[in-house]
C-alpha cells in the first residue's frame, strides 16, 4: 500500500524511480516454474539448454524472449556450484540490470550473485560483458566465486587486474565476462588508442556494463580524468630547490591563504625574499615563470595539502586518499608540478613529470558502452543526477528481509570539543553492553586521534584506514564480534560486508541480544549517499542494528557553508555539555547538506558543458584512427597531396608498402597533433574564466577558441604528414619515424588526476559563473 | 554564413530551442493585444499622441522603448519588464552596499539564487507601485477626457475594485514576462530578458517607420531625403555601436603554473578582457530618469526658469544630460569593477600581470587602465545619448519626425539591440560547434570526407 502510494508520487513527481515490480516477479514465477525440471537435468543438459540459446540470440532472437529461460538456467548453476538458491529479490535486481537500469539494493543483499544472469544473458550474443567492481581485490573474488557458475554453462570469464602483461589482458577481454574495475578497464582503453599495430589492441569493443557501487562510479568519480602520458623534460628550478626556498617562509608575514584555505599565495614581503634569495630583480618578468611556478606549487604543497588527510606516505611514495570513500588509490596523482612540490616537501624520490598523451574522464568512459546497468545500495538520492547524465533510471529492490536498522537523530553539539567528549562517552558507555561499534571518521588524522582518546581511557579500538588497508579483511570479519570497537575512515562504507558475531558467525545470538552493530558517524559528509552508505553496515538482511550521527556546528564542512547563519540564535543554546536540543536545528543541518549536493550537482553539469566538446573531438580523432589502425579504412591524403611522390615510391616499392608507409606516418602524426591539442585545452581551459569580466560567457568563449583549435590541429595534422613523407627516406622495411621524432612512446604510465586540485581552474571557472551569474541578474552587465 | 543559419535548424535540439524561443516571443507581444478592462483604448492612444513632444510624454517614449513595455497603450503589459529590471538595478547595487547580501551573493549559486528570489519579490511591490503612478499620473489626469468607462466612476465600490484590478492585471502582467523571459533563459537560446526587451524594441520600428512615412505632413521630396539621411545616419550608428561594445582592453594574464608540453604551441595568452563601455546603457537610464527633476521644478510656479532653462533639446539640457552619463558611467563601472577585489582574486590564483606585482601595485594598474577606458566608454554613450536631440533641433529641426524613429536611432535602443544580438550570436555559435560533432560522429566516412565536410 505504501509502496504504491510512493511509486504513485513518484511518478507524479516526474521522478525516474521505479518501485512496483509486479511485471518482474511475473517473470519470476515464469523463472520459478522452470526450476523443478531443470533440477533434474544433468551438467551436459544445462550445458547444452545454454548452448541452444547461444545459437538462438545469434540467429536474431531479441534477449527479452530468452530472459526466463536464461535466468531459470543461471539460478540453477549457481544453486549446484555455489549451493545456493537466488531469492526472488535477486533474480528481480538482475532483470532490472538486464533492462539497463540501476538496481537499488541493501548491503549484503547478495549483488554479486544477482548480476551474473544478466550478464549470462547479455554474453548470448557473444561480444563480451563487463562487471566493474569497486576494486581490484573484488574483481578478483567475484571473478573466481561466481566464474564456476558461468563455466558451468559454457560461458568463460577473465578478471583484469592492475599490471597484468598485454596478453593475459587480451585473454581476459576475450572472454564471455570480463570482472575488473573501470579504472583498469579505462586505461586499457587509452593504451588501445595509442596502439601502432593492430595485434597490440586489448580490448575488443564496449557492448555491455554493469557497475557496482554505481553512485560512486557513475556521479562521484565521474569528473576524474584517467590519464595516459609520456615522459617530458624536467623543469628548471627543482621541486626541491623550491620546497627548501618556501620553507623558510613565515606564514602570514610572506605568504597568507583565502578564508577558505583553499588557495595560498605570496605577499608583497615573501616575494621580496624571494627575490633576494634568488638575486633576481622582478621575479613576474616572463623569463622567470618556471621558477615562480615551482615557488607556487611548493607554496600550495606546504600550505594546502596535509598528510595523513589528503594523502600518506607509504615505501617511499605519496599515496593520494579519496575524499569520498577515504581509500588510498592507486595511481591516483595531482596534476604535475604540484605532484612533484608535494614529493619534494616530503623528501621522498622524484616521480617522473608526464606529458599527457591522452585522457578520458570515468563520465564518457562509460558513455562508450551501448548497455550500461548498475548496482548499488543508495540510488535514489542521485536518481535526477543518473537520468539526467546517463539516461538510466532507478528500480528499488526491496530486501529479502526487512531491515530492522533503528536510524536515530543527529546529536548535535555547539563545538568541536563538546562533540569529541560526547563522542568518547558514548563509545565508552556502549561498549559496557558488548554491542559491536563502528565508528566513521572523516579523515586518516582523525580516525587516530580518536583512537588514542580511547585508549587513553582504557579500550583497544581497531583502526581501520587508508595506512593500514591491506588488514581491511581481518579487520572487518572481527568488528561485528562482541565488545569489537572500529573507528574506520569511509573505506568502511562500500563494499564491506560486516557480519555478525565474528567471522564464523559463532556469537551471532549475544549480539543479536545486544541490539545489533552500532554504527557511530562522527561528521555529515559532502553527500547524503555517503552518510547512508555507513548507515547502511548496520541492519545487514535483516539484523537489528543501530546508526547514530554527531554533528558539531564547528564540523569544517558545515562551517564553510555557514550552517550558523541558516539556525535562529535562540536555537543554537547548548546545554552544559554543549549539545543543542532545539529541533528547530536538524532541519537546518540537513537543509545544508542538500545545498551542497545541489552545489555539487551544479558543478558537475558546468564541467560536463565543458568536457563535452573536448570528448566529441576526440572521438572524431580516435574513431578515424582506429579506423586506419584496423584497416577498415585506406589513408588517402598523400595520393593527393603529394602524388609526385606517391607514385615515384610506388613504383620502386609497390602499393602496399606506401600506404603501410602513410598509415604509420598517420597514426604517428595523430598522436602527436592530439597530444599538443590536449595541452592547448588546458590551457585555454586556465584562462577562460577571465573571460566573464568581459561579458562574454566563459563557456561560449571556451567552445570557439576549442573548436578553432580543433580545426587547427587537422590543418596542421594533415601538413605534417606530407612535409614529413615529402623528405622522409622510405626502404623496403617502410619508414624510420624515430629519425623524425615520431616514434611512438618508449613508456607510458596511467594515472588519475584527483578532482581537487585545490583552487584549480574548476573553481575559478566556477566563480566566473556566478559573476556572469550575477551581470546576468543586473540586466545587461 | 548562410549555411550556418541552415545548420542552425538542421540540429533537432538546437531547432527546437529556437522555436521555443520564438513561439515564447510572439505570446509575449500577443500580451500587448489584451486591453485593460474599463480603459477606453481608441481615447487613450490619441490623448498620447497629443502628449508626446511633453516631458513626460517624452520620458513615457523613452521609458517603454528601453523597457520593451507599452505605457502609450493601455494593455495588460504595458508596464513591460521595467519592474523586473529596476529589482534588478536595486539588488545588484545593494549587493554592493548590504553587507549580508553580498556575503550571499559570495555564497554560490545557492546563494546566487536566493538573491534572483529576492528579486523577483521585490518586482511585485515595484509593480503595484508603478500601477498606481499610472491610474494616478495617467488615467486620472485624463478623467475628462472620458478614457475610463463612466460606469465604473459610478460607484465608489466599482471605482475601488476596479482600481486594484488594473493593478492585479499590470502585476501579473509583469511577472508573466518575467516567467516568459525565463522560459527563454532555461528552454531557449540566449538570455530572456535581454531579448524581450530586443523584442519590444524592434516590434516598434516597423509601426513607426510606417507612421513616419504615411502621416508624415512634409513635403514627399523631404521625405525621401530625410528618410535616406536617417538610414545612412542609422548604417553608421549601428557599425559605431557594434565597435565599442565588442570594444575591449585586453590585458595580459599570466598563471604561475606550467605544465609541460604547454611551449609547443606557444604565443597564447591568457588575457582580462576590460570592456570599453562597462557599463552598458545604465548611466543612460540614470541620467534620463533624472533629467526629469528640472521639469518638475519648473511646474512650480516662480521656479519656471529652470525648466526653461532645461527644456528638452535646449543647451543646458544636453550639457546636464552629457555630464550626468559621464558620472554615472564613472559611478556604475567603479561599482561593478573593484580593482582591489579584482586584484585580489588574481593573486588568490596565482595569476599575474606580466612584469606586475600582485596585490596593490596590479589594483592600481587596472584602476589607471579603467579609469582611462570609461572615460572612452562614458563620452561615447553620452554622444548616443545626445543624438535624438541633435537629430530633432539641429539635423531636422522644422520636420515632423516621430519621436520614436528618433529614439531608435538615438543609438541607446540600438546599443540595447546591438549587445543582446551580439549575446545571441555568441550562444548560437557555441550551441552549433557544439552539436556539429554529433554529425560526424555516426558516419563512418573516411578523412577525406571528413575534410570537405569542414570547408
Amino acid at each position: 500500500m505504501f509502496t504504491r502510494l510512493r511509486s504513485t508520487l513518484d511518478r507524479l513527481l516526474g521522478r525516474p524511480i521505479e518501485r512496483r515490480l509486479t511485471a518482474y516477479q511475473r517473470e519470476v514465477r515464469g523463472i520459478d516454474g522452470q526450476e523443478e525440471a531443470l533440477a533434474r537435468a544433468s551438467d551436459g543438459e544445462l550445458r547444452k539448454a545454454s548452448g541452444r540459446l547461444r545459437e538462438r540470440a545469434r540467429e536474431g532472437e531479441p534477449l527479452e524472449s530468452l530472459r526466463v529461460e536464461t535466468f531459470a538456467l543461471v539460478r540453477e548453476a549457481a544453486r549446484r556450484t555455489l549451493k545456493q538458491r537466488a531469492y526472488e529479490v535477486q533474480l528481480i535486481a538482475g532483470l532490472a540490470l538486464h533492462d539497463g537500469r540501476i538496481a537499488e539494493m541493501q548491503t549484503g543483499e547478495g549483488k554479486t550473485l544477482a548480476a551474473v544472469p544478466a550478464a549470462a544473458l547479455e554474453a548470448l550474443l557473444g561480444r563480451g560483458v563487463h562487471i566493474l567492481t569497486f576494486n581490484d581485490y573484488l574483481a578478483r573474488r567475484d571473478a573466481a566465486w561466481m566464474g564456476p557458475v558461468f563455466e558451468r554453462l559454457g560461458l568463460s570469464v577473465g578478471c583484469i587486474q592492475a599490471g597484468l602483461d598485454l596478453e593475459t589482458r587480451q585473454k581476459a577481454y576475450a572472454a564471455d565476462i570480463t570482472y575488473g574495475t573501470a579504472k583498469e578497464i579505462g586505461f586499457d582503453f587509452l593504451r588501445d588508442h595509442l596502439a601502432r599495430r593492430p595485434e597490440h589492441l586489448a580490448l575488443r569493443g564496449h557492448h555491455s556494463a554493469i557497475v557496482d557501487e554505481a553512485d560512486s562510479l557513475l556521479i562521484d568519480e565521474a569528473r576524474v580524468p584517467l590519464v595516459i602520458a609520456a615522459s617530458a623534460e624536467p623543469a628548471r628550478l627543482g621541486p626541491e630547490d623550491a620546497h627548501a626556498l618556501v620553507s623558510r617562509l613565515d606564514p602570514g608575514r610572506d605568504f597568507d591563504h583565502d578564508a577558505h584555505a583553499r588557495n595560498a599565495y605570496f605577499t608583497e614581503q615573501g616575494f621580496d625574499r624571494l627575490e633576494r634569495r634568488l638575486g633576481i630583480q622582478k621575479i613576474h618578468e616572463d623569463e622567470h615563470l618556471e621558477t615562480l611556478s615551482a615557488l607556487s606549487y611548493a607554496l600550495q604543497a606546504r600550505e594546502l595539502v596535509h598528510r595523513d588527510v589528503d594523502y600518506i606516505v607509504r615505501d617511499g611514495r605519496i599515496e593520494l586518499i579519496d575524499e569520498f570513500t577515504g581509500r588510498v588509490v592507486r595511481d591516483r596523482r595531482w596534476p604535475d608540478g604540484l605532484q612533484a612540490a608535494v614529493e619534494a616537501k616530503e623528501g621522498l624520490e622524484l616521480q617522473p613529470q608526464g606529458e599527457i598523451l591522452g585522457s578520458i574522464t570515468l563520465q564518457h568512459f562509460f558513455a562508450q558502452y551501448t548497455k550500461l546497468a548498475g548496482m548499488t545500495a543508495t540510488a535514489v538520492p542521485a536518481v535526477d543526477e543518473l537520468k539526467e547524465f546517463y539516461d538510466v533510471t532507478v528500480v528499488v529492490i526491496p530486501p529479502n528481509v526487512p531491515s530492522e536498522r533503528t536510524d536515530e537523530p543527529d546529536r548535535v553539539f555547539a563545538t568541536r570539543k563538546a562533540k569529541q567528549r560526547a563522542l568518547v562517552e558514548e563509545i565508552r558507555r556502549e561498549h559496557h553492553t558488548g554491542r559491536p561499534i563502528l565508528v566513521g571518521t572523516g579523515t586518516v588524522r582523525e580516525s587516530e586521534d580518536l583512537a588514542e582518546q580511547l585508549r587513553r581511557i582504557g579500550l583497544a579500538p581497531e583502526v581501520l584506514n587508508a595506512k593500514n588497508d591491506e588488514a581491511e579483511a581481518a579487520i572487518i570479519a572481527a568488528a561485528g564480534d562482541l565488545d569489537a570497537v572500529t573507528i574506520a575512515t569511509n573505506m568502511a562504507g562500500r563494499g564491506t560486508d560486516i557480519r555478525l558475531g565474528g567471522e564464523d558467525e559463532g556469537r551471532k545470538a549475544a549480539v543479536l541480544a545486544r541490539g545489533g552493530l552500532l554504527v557511530i558517524g562522527t561528521n555529515r559528509h559532502e553527500s547524503r549517499r555517503i552518510d547512508d552508505q555507513l548507515r547502511g553496515r548496520a541492519g545487514r538482511q535483516g539484523d537489528p542494528g543501530t546508526s547514530r550521527f554527531f554533528v558539531s556546528l564547528e564540523d569544517p564542512l558545515l562551517e564553510l557553508y555557514g550552517v550558523r547563519s541558516l539556525i535562529p540564535v535562540d536555537a543554537i543554546e547548548a546545554d552544559e555539555l554543549g549539545e543543542i536540543h532545539d529541533p528547530r536545528v536538524f532541519p537546518e543541518i540537513e537543509r545544508t547538506q542538500r545545498i551542497i549536493q545541489n552545489e555539487n550537482f551544479v558543478i558537475r553539469k558546468q564541467l560536463w558543458k565543458y568536457s563535452h566538446l573536448v570528448e566529441q573531438q576526440r572521438r572524431q580523432v580516435q574513431n578515424w584512427r582506429q579506423r586506419l589502425l584496423a584497416g577498415d579504412e585506406r589513408p588517402t591524403l598523400l595520393a593527393a597531396r603529394s602524388p609526385e611522390r606517391s607514385s615515384q615510391l610506388t613504383r620502386r616499392f609497390g602499393s602496399a608498402l606506401v600506404e603501410s608507409v602513410e598509415r604509420d606516418l598517420t597514426l604517428a602524426e595523430i598522436d602527436r597533433h592530439w597530444k599538443n591539442h590536449l595541452a592547448e585545452v588546458a590551457h585555454v581551459r586556465e584562462g577562460v574564466h577571465l573571460i566573464s569580466m568581459g561579458g562574454r560567457t566563459p563557456h561560449d568563449e571556451f567552445h570557439a577558441q576549442i573548436g578553432k583549435a580543433f580545426r587547427r590541429m587537422h590543418q596542421s595534422t594533415d601538413d605534417a604528414i606530407v612535409a614529413t613523407f615529402e623528405k622522409a627516406e622510405v626502404t623496403e622495411d617502410g619508414i624510420d619515424l624515430e629519425a623524425h621524432g615520431l616514434r611512438g612512446p618508449s613508456s607510458t604510465w596511467t594515472y588519475l588526476v584527483t578532482d581537487s586540485p585545490l583552487g584549480g581552474w574548476k573553481e575559478r571557472l566556477m566563480r566566473g559563473i556566478f559573476d556572469k551569474l550575477r551581470q546576468a541578474s543586473g540586466w545587461m552587465g | 554564413m548562410m549555411e550556418s543559419v541552415v545548420n542552425l535548424f538542421r540540429i533537432q535540439e538546437l531547432r527546437k530551442k529556437i522555436l521555443v524561443t520564438i513561439g515564447l516571443l510572439l505570446v509575449y507581444r500577443l500580451g500587448f493585444f489584451i486591453p485593460l478592462p474599463g480603459v477606453d483604448v481608441k481615447i487613450f492612444e490619441e490623448l498620447n499622441q497629443q502628449l508626446a513632444g511633453g516631458a513626460l510624454g517624452n520620458l513615457l517614449t523613452l521609458g517603454s522603448a528601453l523597457t520593451g513595455g507599452a505605457l502609450g497603450q493601455a494593455m495588460v503589459f504595458s508596464l513591460g519588464v521595467m519592474p523586473y529590471i529596476s529589482a534588478s538595478i536595486i539588488f545588484s547595487l545593494l549587493v554592493k552596499v548590504i553587507p549580508a547580501l553580498e556575503k550571499l551573493s559570495k555564497e554560490g549559486a545557492s546563494g546566487q539564487k536566493k538573491i534572483n528570489r529576492y528579486t523577483r519579490y521585490a518586482t511585485v511591490p515595484i509593480c503595484v507601485f508603478q500601477s498606481l503612478l499610472v491610474i494616478l499620473g495617467v488615467f486620472k489626469g485624463q478623467l475628462q477626457n472620458r478614457i475610463i468607462d463612466p460606469n465604473i466612476l459610478a460607484s465608489p465600490v466599482a471605482h475601488f475594485f476596479w482600481v486594484l484590478m488594473v493593478i492585479m492585471a499590470f502585476t501579473a502582467g509583469t511577472l508573466f514576462i518575467m516567467w516568459i523571459g525565463e522560459q527563454i533563459t532555461e528552454h531557449g537560446v540566449g538570455n530572456g530578458v535581454s531579448l524581450i526587451i530586443m523584442a519590444g524594441i524592434i516590434a516598434r520600428v516597423p509601426a513607426s517607420l510606417f507612421d513616419f512615412v504615411s502621416n508624415s505632413s512634409d513635403e514627399r521630396n523631404q521625405v525621401i531625403t530625410t528618410g535616406f539621411t536617417l538610414a545612412l545616419l542609422f548604417v553608421v550608428v549601428v557599425f559605431v555601436v557594434v565597435y565599442i561594445t565588442k570594444g575591449q582592453r585586453r590585458i595580459p594574464i599570466q598563471q604561475a603554473k606550467l605544465q609541460r608540453g604547454r611551449r609547443v604551441y606557444g604565443g597564447q595568452r591568457h588575457y582580462l578582457p576590460l570592456k570599453v563601455n562597462q557599463a552598458g546603457v545604465m548611466p543612460i537610464i540614470f541620467a534620463s530618469a533624472l533629467m526629469v527633476v528640472p521639469g518638475v521644478i519648473g511646474a512650480v510656479p516662480f521656479l519656471k526658469f529652470v525648466g526653461e532653462w532645461f527644456r528638452y533639446g535646449s543647451f543646458w539640457y544636453t550639457v546636464a544630460e552629457i555630464a550626468m552619463i559621464l558620472f554615472f558611467s564613472f559611478f556604475w563601472t567603479s561599482l561593478m569593477f573593484q580593482p582591489s577585489e579584482m586584484a585580489n582574486n588574481l593573486k588568490e590564483y596565482g595569476s599575474f600581470i606580466p612584469g606586475i606585482r600582485p596585490g596593490k601595485r596590479t589594483a592600481e594598474y587596472l584602476e589607471k587602465v579603467m579609469i582611462r577606458i570609461t572615460l572612452a566608454g562614458g563620452t561615447f554613450l553620452a554622444l548616443i545619448a545626445v543624438l535624438p536631440q541633435f537629430i530633432t533641433t539641429g539635423l531636422f529641426r522644422g520636420t515632423s519626425l516621430p519621436q520614436q524613429v528618433v529614439f531608435f536611432l538615438g543609438g541607446t535602443s540600438i546599443l540595447i539591440t546591438v549587445s543582446v544580438a551580439l549575446d545571441l550570436v555568441d550562444k548560437l555559435n557555441s550551441h552549433l560547434l557544439m552539436r556539429n560533432y554529433d554529425g560526424f560522429m555516426g558516419s563512418t566516412s573516411g578523412s577525406m570526407s571528413r575534410r570537405s565536410r569542414r570547408r
